[in-house]
C-alpha cells in the first residue's frame, strides 16, 4: 500500500543521452480536494489545520474519492491485510485500520504531527520549525523533502514554497495542492 | 367517428378486438404455469442462486477478488447499475411522457414496459450495495438521527443518487400498482379459486368502476404520470452526474445529462422490444400488440439513437478542440488503446446498425427488430463499460495508468443480476394482467347502438 | 318513504347508458352510481360531476416535499459543518436536487392517498350491486328510491334501453 510513490519520466536529450526525472508523488493535500465534497459520509475532508484528514470507520467503500483524486494517490484496502503475530497487538481496537474496503492515503505522518503538538502543549511553547518530520522527509538522504507549518512566514517551508522554482502538480485543474515542487534546473540549460 | 376510423387505419388494434375479448386474452395468461414455464423459471432462479454465491463470496474475501485495480475502481458493477437504470427509464417514457402526448401506440406495451422499469429499478438499486466496500454499512448513506450526529454529505452525487433512485423505485411502484387497480379488479371478477380470488380481491382496493372512481382515478394518473415525466429526465441526469461532477477526462463533459438520458430511452425501448416479442408469441397476443405498436418504438430508437450518435461525434471534437492533453489523450486511448474492440463494438452496435431502422421494410419486421435490439443492448452496455473503465484506466497522471481485466466474480454477479431481473418477470407474466385492459377498451370504438359502423 | 332501495340496471351500450342518466337526472333521481370498465366521456359529461379535488392533495404533498428538502439539507449542514473542499457549508445548487426530488416523491405518495381516501369517501351514494360484467364490456347504472318508486325507475330505465334490472334483495 505505497501511500507515496516516485513516479519516473525519462527524457530523450539525443539517442546517446537520456534523462530521468522523479517526481514523489504523494497525497497533496489539496486546499481544493476533489475527493473531499464526492465522499457522500463525509468520511474524509478538510481540517482546521489544512490536511486532508481520512476517517477510516467512517469510510464504507464507495471509491468515489479516488476517482475523483486526480493525482490517484488514494490506495484502497481490497482484502482484509493481517498483521503476523505479535504486531496485531499494536493496533488501536476502536480504529478500522486497514480493513478489507476502507480507503487509505498518506496523512503527512498526523500522528508525528500530533505528538509533536501534544509534547509542545505539555511543555507550554509552540511547535518549532523542524520539529515535527514525517518519514518520508527523515528517510531521504538527500533531504529533497521538508515539511512544516505554511502559515508560519519564518518556517523553512514558506521560504522554499516562495522560491521561483516552485510549481503545484496539475495546479490548472485548480486543486490548490499543499505541496510545491521545486523544478530541476540544468546549470547548462540557464 | 372519424377519430375512431383513423386508429383502425393505423391499426393500433385489430378491428377482431372486442371487449369480452380484451379480457379473456388477458386474463387468459394467468392460466397454471406450463411446463415452459417452469423450467425457465428454474434455470433462472440457478443462476440467479450462482450469482448469489459469487456476492457472499466477495463480501467474505473482499473486493479484491473483482478485477479492481488501481486506478480503476469503478467498473463492471457501475456499468450494470447505469444500464439498469437506464433500461427503466424508457418503460416510464412509454407509460408517462407518452401518455401525456396521448401517443396511441403506447396503448398495449406499456403495461410491460412499466413492469420492466419498476425490475429494472430493483435491479439497478442492487448494485450500489455490490459495489459498496464495507456493503454492512450500507445504512449510513441514508440520513438517520445518530447517537455522533453525523449526517450524510448532500454535496456527493452519490447521495443524489440514493434520493433520485429511491424516489424512481417509489413512484413507479405506484404508478404500475395504480395503473393495475381496474385490471386487477376485472381478473377478481372472472378468477374463481379461494387463494387467488382472496389475493387479488385485496390487491384492487375494492374497485367496483364507478364513475367518481374513474373521475379520481384519471385524474390521479394524470398528476403522476406528470410527476414521472421530470423524474425520468432528472433521474437518469443525476445518475450521469455521478461521472460528470468529477473531474476525470472523459467524465467531466456538460453533454452527460441529456446523453445519458437519450441512451437510457434508447437502450430501454431495445429491452422491450426484446421482451414484447417473445411474450407476443408465447401469448399470441398478435391482435394487441401490433406491428403499429413496434414501428413506433422503432421511430422513438431512430431519434434516440442519433442523438446518442451525436454525442459520440461532439465528445471527440470537443476534446480535441479543447486543446487539453489529457483530454485528447483519453480520446485516442479510447480509439486505439487496449480496449479498442470495446469502443468500436459500442460504435457499431449503437450508430451503424439503428440505421437499418430507417428502411420500412426492416421497421415492420419483428424478426429484424428483436435482433436489432439485443445488439442495441449489448451496444448500450459497452458505452457505459466504455465510459467507465477506459476513462479511469487513463487519466491526468500518467504514472498512475493502469489496466482492469474483469473477473469471473463480476461476470457472475452481472448474470446473477439479468436472472434477479428475469424472475421478477417471470413472476409477474403469470400474475399479474401484461396487458391494461382498461385502457385498451377506451381506444377500441365505443358500442353505441345508433352506430352503422362496426 | 324511506329511500332505501338499490335498483342497477345493465346497459351493453354508452348511448343507452346516457339515456338513461339523463332520463333518471330528469325526474330528480341525482343520487346516481355508474358503472363501466374503462372511463367515457360521454358518461361524465352527463353526469356533469365536479373537478376531482385530488389535485390539492398534489399540490399539498409536493409544496411540503419541496420545503422538506429545503430545511433538511439546510439544517443538517448546519448542524455539524464539516468543510470539504472549498465549497461552502450550504451549498445551496446540489441541495437543489435534493429539493426536486422529495417534492416528486412527496407530491406521489399524497396523490395516491388523495385517490384512495377521494374513492371511499362518497356518502349516501347508492350500494354497490356490482356484477362482475361491469369489469368487462356492461355499463350498470344504479340509483336509489323508495319502495313505492321501484315500478317508475324500472320503467324509466328499460325505456333507456336496459337488458336486466335487478332490485336490491331481489
Amino acid at each position: 500500500m505505497s501511500w507515496i510513490r516516485i513516479e519516473r519520466y525519462f527524457e530523450e536529450e539525443n539517442q546517446n543521452d537520456s534523462n530521468m526525472r522523479f517526481i514523489p508523488m504523494l497525497c497533496q493535500h489539496c486546499d481544493n480536494a476533489p475527493c473531499e465534497p464526492v465522499c457522500p459520509v463525509y468520511a474524509t475532508y478538510h481540517n482546521p489545520e489544512g490536511l486532508n484528514v481520512m476517517v477510516y470507520n467512517r469510510c464504507v467503500g464507495t471509491r468515489y474519492c479516488s476517482n475523483n483524486c486526480v493525482y490517484k494517490v488514494r490506495r484502497f484496502n481490497w482484502f482484509t491485510y493481517r498483521w503476523p503475530v505479535p504486531l496485531n497487538w499494536q493496533l488501536n481496537p476502536d480504529v478500522t485500520v486497514r480493513s478489507k474496503g476502507v480507503m487509505e492515503k498518506c496523512t503527512f505522518c498526523v500522528q508525528r504531527i500530533r505528538f509533536g503538538e501534544d509534547r509542545a502543549k505539555d511543555e507550554g511553547r509552540d511547535v518549532r520549525d523542524g520539529e515535527i518530520i514525517p518519514a518520508c522527509a527523515q528517510t531521504c538522504p538527500t533531504k529533497a523533502i521538508v515539511f512544516g507549518d505554511l502559515k508560519d512566514p519564518e518556517s523553512e517551508v514558506s521560504r522554499l514554497s516562495k522560491d521561483e522554482r516552485g510549481y503545484g502538480v496539475l495546479s490548472d485543474l485548480n486543486t490548490h495542492p499543499s505541496i510545491t515542487y521545486l523544478k530541476k534546473v540544468k546549470w547548462d540549460k540557464v | 367517428m372519424d377519430h375512431e376510423t383513423t386508429i383502425r387505419e393505423t391499426t393500433i388494434i385489430e378491428p377482431t378486438v372486442t371487449y369480452s375479448k380484451v379480457n379473456e386474452s388477458v386474463i387468459r395468461m394467468l392460466d397454471k404455469p406450463t411446463i415452459k414455464w417452469l423450467s425457465l423459471f428454474v434455470f433462472d432462479l440457478a443462476v440467479l442462486a450462482f450469482g448469489i454465491f459469487c456476492w457472499m463470496y466477495q463480501i467474505y474475501m473482499g473486493l479484491g477478488v473483482t478485477g479492481y485495480r488501481h486506478p480503476v475502481f469503478w467498473a463492471v458493477y457501475i456499468t450494470n447499475f447505469v444500464f439498469w437504470v437506464g433500461i427503466a427509464h424508457s418503460g416510464t417514457l412509454i407509460s408517462a411522457i407518452l401518455f401525456l402526448f396521448r401517443a396511441r401506440f403506447r396503448m398495449s406495451i406499456y403495461r410491460i414496459s412499466e413492469a420492466m422499469t419498476v425490475f429494472a429499478v430493483l435491479t439497478a438499486g442492487l448494485f450500489p450495495l455490490i459495489h459498496l466496500g464495507r456493503p454492512w454499512n450500507f445504512y449510513w448513506l441514508i440520513p438517520y438521527p445518530n447517537q455522533r450526529g453525523l449526517w450524510i454529505n448532500f454535496r456527493s452525487p452519490l447521495i443524489w443518487d440514493v434520493f433520485a433512485v429511491s424516489t424512481y423505485l417509489t413512484v413507479s411502484s405506484i404508478f404500475f400498482y395504480v395503473g393495475m387497480i381496474p385490471d386487477i379488479a376485472a381478473i377478481r371478477d372472472r378468477v374463481k379459486e379461494v387463494p387467488r380470488k382472496i389475493i387479488y380481491t385485496i390487491l384492487s382496493l375494492g374497485w367496483k368502476g364507478s364513475s367518481w372512481e374513474w373521475s379520481h382515478y384519471t385524474r390521479a394518473y394524470f398528476y403522476l404520470a406528470a410527476f414521472a415525466t421530470p423524474l425520468v429526465l432528472s433521474v437518469h441526469s443525476v445518475v450521469s452526474w455521478d461521472f460528470a461532477m468529477a473531474d476525470v477526462p472523459g467524465w467531466h463533459t456538460t453533454i452527460f445529462a441529456p446523453y445519458f438520458v437519450a441512451g437510457a430511452i434508447f437502450s430501454g425501448l431495445a429491452l422491450v422490444i426484446t421482451l414484447a416479442v417473445p411474450i407476443r408469441k408465447i401469448f399470441h397476443l398478435e391482435e394487441y400488440i401490433t406491428v403499429a405498436n413496434f414501428e413506433g418504438m422503432a421511430k422513438l430508437i431512430i431519434l434516440t439513437g442519433l442523438i446518442v450518435t451525436y454525442a459520440y461525434i461532439v465528445e471527440p471534437f470537443i476534446s480535441w478542440y479543447s486543446g487539453s492533453p489529457p483530454e485528447w489523450g483519453q480520446t485516442v486511448f479510447r480509439a486505439k488503446g487496449p480496449y479498442a474492440p470495446f469502443f468500436w463494438i459500442m460504435v457499431f452496435c449503437n450508430s451503424v446498425i439503428p440505421i437499418l431502422l430507417w428502411f420500412k421494410k426492416i421497421r415492420t419486421n419483428i424478426k429484424a427488430l428483436f435482433i436489432i435490439s439485443l445488439f442495441i443492448n449489448i451496444g448500450m452496455w459497452f458505452e457505459r463499460f466504455n465510459i467507465i473503465v477506459i476513462s479511469l484506466s487513463h487519466e491526468f497522471e500518467p504514472g498512475a495508468w493502469g489496466i482492469y481485466r474483469v473477473s469471473w466474480v463480476e461476470l457472475g454477479i452481472t448474470a446473477g443480476a439479468f436472472a434477479w431481473f428475469f424472475m421478477f418477470f417471470l413472476l409477474f407474466i403469470k400474475t399479474l394482467p401484461a396487458l391494461s385492459i382498461a385502457e385498451i377498451k377506451e381506444i377500441l370504438p365505443a358500442p353505441n347502438k345508433e352506430a352503422k359502423v362496426r | 318513504m324511506k329511500i332505501d332501495q338499490t335498483i342497477v340496471g345493465v346497459f351493453s351500450y354508452v348511448d343507452s347508458t346516457v339515456d338513461a342518466i339523463k332520463r333518471l337526472r330528469e325526474e330528480g333521481y341525482g343520487n346516481l352510481r355508474v358503472f363501466s370498465p374503462f372511463p367515457n366521456h360521454e358518461i361524465e359529461d352527463a353526469l356533469k360531476g365536479s373537478e376531482s379535488i385530488v389535485r390539492f392533495f398534489t399540490l399539498t404533498g409536493g409544496t411540503l416535499g419541496a420545503l422538506c428538502g429545503l430545511t433538511f439539507t439546510v439544517l443538517t449542514s448546519l448542524d455539524w459543518p464539516i468543510r470539504t473542499s472549498a465549497k461552502p457549508i450550504v451549498s445551496l445548487p446540489p441541495y437543489m436536487v435534493i429539493v426536486f426530488e422529495l417534492t416528486v416523491l412527496l407530491g406521489s405518495l399524497s396523490t395516491v392517498f388523495g385517490l384512495l381516501i377521494n374513492s371511499r369517501l362518497r356518502r349516501n351514494a347508492p350500494r354497490a350491486m356490482y356484477d362482475p360484467r361491469f369489469s368487462v364490456d356492461k355499463f350498470g347504472v344504479a340509483t336509489v328510491c323508495s319502495k313505492e318508486d321501484i315500478k317508475k325507475v324500472e320503467e324509466i330505465l328499460r325505456f333507456s334501453g336496459a337488458e336486466e334490472v335487478r332490485f336490491e334483495g331481489v
